[in-house]
């Protein structure tokens, strides 16, 4: 494809432009700034791209400023395929489009769009605007907008061109669009069954059987369960079903209640077998109480004929022991009257001694007594005169009534009346009467005062001067009170001496002095009198009074004892006398103690044989009783019933016993072996049997009839149909699942091996690329080589002397001229795909230095000459010498 | 004369798993129309007794609902009826037959019979015995009909044993042999005919005076003959039985084997020579192998037939795929889509390869949706 020819009308900024034969190779537009020339590559794409009725805000943009009802308009002029093409398009007013082409008529309306996107291999979008990178085809390679010359290559869907073009070139290598093709259906064919990262897809047809298959499993499984509890009921049911038939047919309730009448039968028997036991048991009891009775009989009788002859015997032994007792006691009695004898001698012979022994001792009493009056006779006359003495001292003594509390007082009262005195010597006005010559003073009692003299004036005191008359002087204050005193004071000294009997002070002492001697006398005669009598005189009196009468007493007893007597013991005198009575008076105690010692020892011993003969005495009297009583009761006894009979009763006795018991033992034997417990416990058995039997058949048949009501329910549900189902659905899932598995399988293998297949053959793919990149290359960075992205075949990088350098990481420059010469590459590639592969480059090379542009200009001149290529620049300069048509805009 | 109408095996309730809802539903609705057509067919031709060899219900939880079906389907027949307990319907404790009759006896109808005790059966006026021999266990392991030799019946009574199990040695291997029934069973128990079920394939004369009726009604791919009533006919005691057979069966149930090497010619005759596809369902084994533009062909092939049939099975488990150059020149491989086909290729014809059957199907998707695109640039 070249352009042959563009004319844009109310374009935007453009009003008109006319760009008439462009050259098939190389061709440039210049244009200042604002000139419009990249307005012309917009209207380009416009009049191939954009929908001539589009509405969008793009197609907006086509509007010159202030172009109301405008109409913009490109007409562009093509050759393609061998064919030439003029395109029309209007937009916005009157929208309009046509096609010519190598057909009878021009193509006009939405029909050019269809023509326009089959011709040059770019597609519409479904709706919105045309995108450079979805819908433009290569035409994002080729048309490099002003800007986008160094950001990479815009191939976009471009690549899709490339690669088909390329196939041309490497041939079958690269599978063509049938190989595309077949990976898209492979793709499809996986993508039913696997996720984008090879899991099995969720709504894959696999997933499906496999969530049908869980179910259909599962309502197996329930469906299962519920047939085994059918079956297990079923079973019950047949069980408890044969269970109660055999309790039925073998009659084993009626039975059970045979047996309970036959127990009660046999208790019955048991229990009249019991009351007749008891009978015979009675009667045996009855005949040992008789046997007993006749062996008690005899041995009562036994017994009282031997007590009666052992009381015979006791009685006589006791008679003899009585006549021993009897002559002892005898015999004790005579005993204490010889012990009652010897006793009185010994006392009379004591108290003759006792006499004598008083006798004496009264007399020797009589002289010490008389001794003891005479020497208290003598005190008491002593003490008799010092008592007078005193009481004439102390009657001298009281005549001196001064005391020292009286003396005391004196004394006081004397110093007060000097003390007044000397005060009111000092306090009385002195008067000093100094009469003429001559003239005399006097006082009112008439006496001279001496003249010149002075004179002290205690008291109101009248002078009778002479030839004046007379002057009374009256001291104030303080000595008429001091006089005053003076006078109460002597009054009160006179009151106390008068009181003590003294003139005087003087007087007074001495009197007190008197007294002192008098009381010292005093207290040394009371001391002698009281050495005399401690106790007092009195004492002393009364105890004398006590002796003479003690003497008298004595006088008289002795006189007494002498006159009794007519003994003359008198005689017995002096100390040994006394001694001697002492000693015969002792050996007449002792003599009297053993005399009565025996005298009680005998009196003893005779009481105790009289209690022995007593106690024998009584001991004898009862037993004769005793023996007399039992030889009577055994007499009556044996009248009555002889001993013989009574061992004729025992005889019979014990013969009836014997025949009792042995029927009883019989008896016994009887039942114990079918007693009446047994029979209760047969009957307890049997009761036991058919209550059980009772309960154990309905329990069956309620359990029968529980069981059948559930199975009755489950049993017509289809459920042995729905198993089998579930078995034959399951087996149908699994073998549709196993074929959709291989399914599954193949489709991922077939798509695996497809991409891998590509990827091999991708990767011989950028050769070619390569080849026709390098010679550009080399002219402007030389022993370099690009790196494309086999996938997409963006500009991965340039390496350089064998370093790899990223392509965003170049300068603007090299990114610029790789981008040009790589694109230049492509769409000879393209063209020779039978691609349209015009490029157009708006000011693609701005950045790019003086020398490499040069060098640039090579490379487009080489290009050129298979291409068409439109350069649009607003630097005539750099392109001046490239030797290609100019446009001007 | 007796005329009987000996018939076995319905197998009511039978689910049909293995095929879609819209099947299914046909295919059990089939059975209970069987049993009308075997009621209108008794009393058409007047017979005395209608005698059901066993397995006359699937299972015997079958449907209350079914149940009540098969009594609807019983109505055009008034004469005497009288079931079997088979092996499908043992007479065990809450078996169908309690609830038969629970529902038979709510219609009112005195002419269904349950022959679950081993005891003689006067019909017919009393010209007639049934001796049953029913099961009371899915296997009984011995001779049911043992009794039959013993069992005493008025004089001039026709004697008819009424069985369902195997009959010893007559039957072909491969034959359920859990409840074994003696050959000479007719003639040790003086039977004028011995009806017997179980084997769903129709055999009269199996043994003297002794015939299988079959399933009237086909419900899997036999290699006998199902589909049968035997209309049996005995003018006295030791008359030889006259037996006819009677077709009533709606569905044909056919299965196939075909061989396919290289081609798929042989196919199309094949399933063209089925007179009713609509009622036939066919169960297709196909073996060989087949190259992949043969396979295709054979694809669209079964898919045309698939319609028409009522079912088509088809099993080619043992048919393998074999591209040959032909397959791949006549898709016109090339680049990397070649490169792929040829390790598909490697990898089918390796059978050590783990993934040589993958492969092999993979390959013919290869094909499949080369040839497709190709179809479409066309």
């Amino acid at each position: 494809m070249y352009l042959k020819s563009l004319r844009v009308s109310e374009f935007a900024a453009i009003a008109e432009a006319n760009l008439d034969t462009f050259d098939p190779g190389l061709n440039v537009v210049v244009g200042d700034n604002e000139a419009g020339k990249s307005t012309l590559l917009k209207a380009l794409r416009a009049a191939f791209f954009q929908k001539y009725r589009g509405r969008g805000e793009a197609v907006e943009a086509f509007l010159p400023y202030g172009g109301e009802g405008r109409r913009p308009t490109v007409a562009v002029s093509f050759s393609h395929g061998g064919a030439d093409y003029r395109l029309t398009k209007s937009f916005l007013t009157r929208p309009a489009a046509e096609l010519e082409g190598p057909w009878q008529a021009p193509v006009s309306g939405d029909a050019v769009e269809e023509k326009l996107a089959e011709l040059l291999g770019f597609t519409h979008p479904g709706r919105g605007d045309s995108k450079l990178s979805e819908h433009q085809g290569a035409f994002g390679l080729l048309w490099v907008e002003q800007g986008r010359s160094n950001t990479g290559l815009d191939i976009g869907a471009g690549r899709d061109a490339v690669t088909a073009s390329l196939e041309g070139e490497v041939g079958t290598i690269l599978g063509g669009e049938r190989g595309r093709a077949l990976i898209l259906a492979a793709k499809a064919l996986n993508d039913r069954h696997f996720t984008a990262t090879g899991r099995q897809a969720a709504n894959g047809p696999l997933k499906a059987i496999d969530d049908e298959l869980a179910a259909a499993r599962k309502d197996l499984a329930d469906k299962r369960a519920a047939q085994a509890d059918l079956d297990q009921k079923l079973k019950r049911l047949e069980d408890r079903r044969r269970a109660l038939k055999g309790y039925e047919d073998e009659r084993t309730g009626e039975k059970a209640a045979e047996g309970l009448r036959a127990a009660e039968t046999g208790l019955r028997r048991a229990e009249e077998r019991e009351r007749e036991w008891q009978a015979a048991e009675g009667a045996l009891r009855q005949v040992e109480a008789v046997r007993a009775g006749a062996v008690e009989a005899l041995q009562r009788r036994d017994d009282l004929a031997k007590a009666a002859e052992a009381a015979r015997r006791a009685f006589e032994a006791a008679a003899a022991d009585y006549a021993e007792i009897d002559a002892a006691a005898r015999v004790a009695v005579a005993a204490v009257a010889d012990a009652a004898k010897a006793q009185e001698a010994a006392r009379a012979a004591l108290q003759s001694a006792e006499r004598h022994h008083e006798a004496n001792r009264r007399r020797s009493d009589l002289a010490r007594e008389s001794t003891a009056r005479d020497r208290l006779d003598a005190l008491v006359a002593e003490a008799g005169e010092l008592t007078e003495q005193i009481a004439r001292r102390s009657a001298e003594r009281d005549l001196v009534t001064i005391d020292q509390k009286a003396l005391t007082a004196v004394d006081k009262a004397e110093r007060r009346q000097r003390d007044c005195e000397v005060r009111l010597q000092v306090a009385a006005p002195a008067v000093v009467f100094e009469p003429e010559a001559g003239a005399s003073v006097r006082s009112a009692g008439g006496e001279a005062v001496a003249a010149g003299q002075p004179l002290r004036v205690l008291s109101r005191s009248r002078y009778l001067l002479e030839g004046f008359g007379a002057v009374a002087i009256e001291p104030g204050g303080g000595a008429a009170n001091l006089e005053t005193e003076l006078r109460e004071a002597q009054a009160a000294l006179a009151s106390l001496l008068k009181g003590c009997g003294a003139a005087s002070g003087d007087d007074a002492r001495k009197l007190f002095a008197e007294r002192r001697e008098l009381e010292a006398e005093l207290k040394l005669l009371s001391a002698r009198r009281d050495a005399l009598v401690p106790d007092g005189l009195d004492a002393a009196k009364a105890q004398l009074r006590a002796a003479i009468a003690a003497v008298c007493r004595l006088a008289a007893a002795v006189a007494d004892d002498e006159g009794r007597d007519g003994s003359p013991i008198a005689a017995a005198d002096g100390e040994d006398a006394a001694e001697a009575l002492v000693a015969a008076l002792n050996q007449a105690r002792r003599v009297t103690t053993v005399a009565d010692d025996r005298t009680k020892a005998a009196s003893r011993e005779s009481e105790t044989a009289t209690l022995r003969r007593a106690s024998a005495e009584s001991d004898l009297t009862h037993l004769k009783a005793q023996a007399e009583r039992l030889r009577s009761e055994a007499e009556t006894a044996e009248g009555m019933v002889p001993r013989p009979k009574l061992l004729e009763r025992l005889a019979e006795a014990d013969a009836d016993l014997e025949a009792k018991r042995g029927r009883l033992a019989l008896q016994r034997l009887e039942r114990q072996e079918d007693g009446r417990e047994a029979a209760e416990a047969r009957l307890k058995a049997a009761e036991r049997t058919l209550r059980q039997i009772t309960a154990t058949v309905q329990q069956l048949r309620d359990e029968t009839i529980g069981l059948e009501g559930e199975v009755r329910v489950a049993g017509g549900s289809g459920l042995g149909e729905a198993i089998q189902l579930l078995d034959e659905r399951i087996g149908d899932l699994e073998r549709r699942r196993a074929k959709i598995a291989r399914e599954a399988d193949a489709s991922r293998l077939f798509y695996a091996t497809l991409l891998d297949a590509q990827r091999a053959a991708r990767e011989r793919w950028l050769g070619p690329i390569k080849t026709r990149v390098a010679p550009f290359l080399k002219l402007i960075h030389p022993e370099s080589d690009v790196d494309l992205d086999e996938e997409t075949l963006e500009l991965k990088g340039l390496t350089r002397a064998g370093v790899e350098e990223r392509f965003d990481r170049l300068s603007a420059g090299a990114r610029e001229q790789v981008a040009v010469v790589t694109r230049l590459a492509l769409a000879q590639v393209l063209k020779q795909g039978g691609h349209p592969a015009t490029v157009i480059l708006d000011d693609a090379l701005v950045n790019t230095d003086e020398i490499r542009l040069e060098r640039m200009h090579q490379v487009l001149r080489e290009a050129a000459k298979d291409l068409q290529v439109i350069v649009l620049t607003c630097r005539e300069r750099d392109f001046r010498d490239l030797g290609a048509p100019m446009f001007r805009v | 004369m007796i005329r009987l109408l000996h018939t076995a095996d319905w197998q009511i309730g039978k689910p049909f798993g293995g095929f879609d809802e819209e099947r299914r539903v046909e295919l059990r609705a089939a059975r209970f129309a069987a049993v009308g057509r075997i009621a209108a067919l008794a009393a058409e031709r007047q017979v005395d007794v209608v005698l059901v060899a066993g397995d006359a219900f699937d299972d015997n939880t079958v449907a209350e609902r079914d149940v009540n079906r098969v009594l609807d389907q019983m109505a055009p027949h008034s004469g005497t009826w009288v079931f079997l307990p088979g092996n499908h319907d043992a007479a065990v404790t809450g078996s169908v037959w309690g609830r038969l009759r629970g529902l038979a006896a709510r219609r009112g109808l005195a002419n269904v019979v349950v022959a679950d005790e081993s005891a003689p059966i006067l019909l017919a006026g009393g010209r007639l015995a049934i001796l049953p021999a029913p099961l009371v266990r899915r296997h009984e392991g011995a001779d049911l009909t043992r009794w039959f030799d013993e069992a005493e019946t008025p004089e001039g009574v026709i004697r008819v044993g009424l069985a369902h199990g195997a009959l010893e040695n007559r039957l072909p291997d491969g034959a359920d042999a859990g409840n074994p029934i003696a050959e000479t069973r007719a003639e040790t128990a003086r039977l004028d005919y011995l009806a017997l079920g179980d084997w769903h394939g129709f055999l009269a004369g199996i043994a003297p005076r002794t015939g299988y009726a079959g399933t009237p009604e086909p419900d899997r791919y036999p290699a006998n003959e199902p589909g049968f009533v035997a209309l049996v006919e005995i003018d006295g005691p030791g008359e030889a039985p006259r037996i006819e057979r009677v077709p009533v069966a709606h569905y044909i149930w056919q299965a196939r084997a075909e061989r396919l090497e290289g081609d798929v010619e042989g196919l199309e005759p094949l399933l063209a020579s089925f007179a009713e596809p609509g009622r036939t369902l066919l169960k297709l084994t196909l073996a060989g192998s087949l190259p992949l533009r043969e396979r295709l062909r054979l694809e669209e092939t079964l898919g045309h037939w698939r319609d028409r049939f009522f079912a088509l099975d088809i099993r080619d488990d043992d048919l393998f795929d074999e591209p040959d150059e032909d397959d791949l020149d006549r898709i016109d491989l090339s680049g990397f889509v070649r490169t792929a086909v040829e390790t598909l290729r490697a990898k089918a014809a390796d059978p050590a390869d783990p993934e040589r059957e993958t492969a092999q199907l993979a390959l013919r998707m290869a094909y499949v949706e080369h040839r497709r695109l190709s179809g479409s640039e066309r």
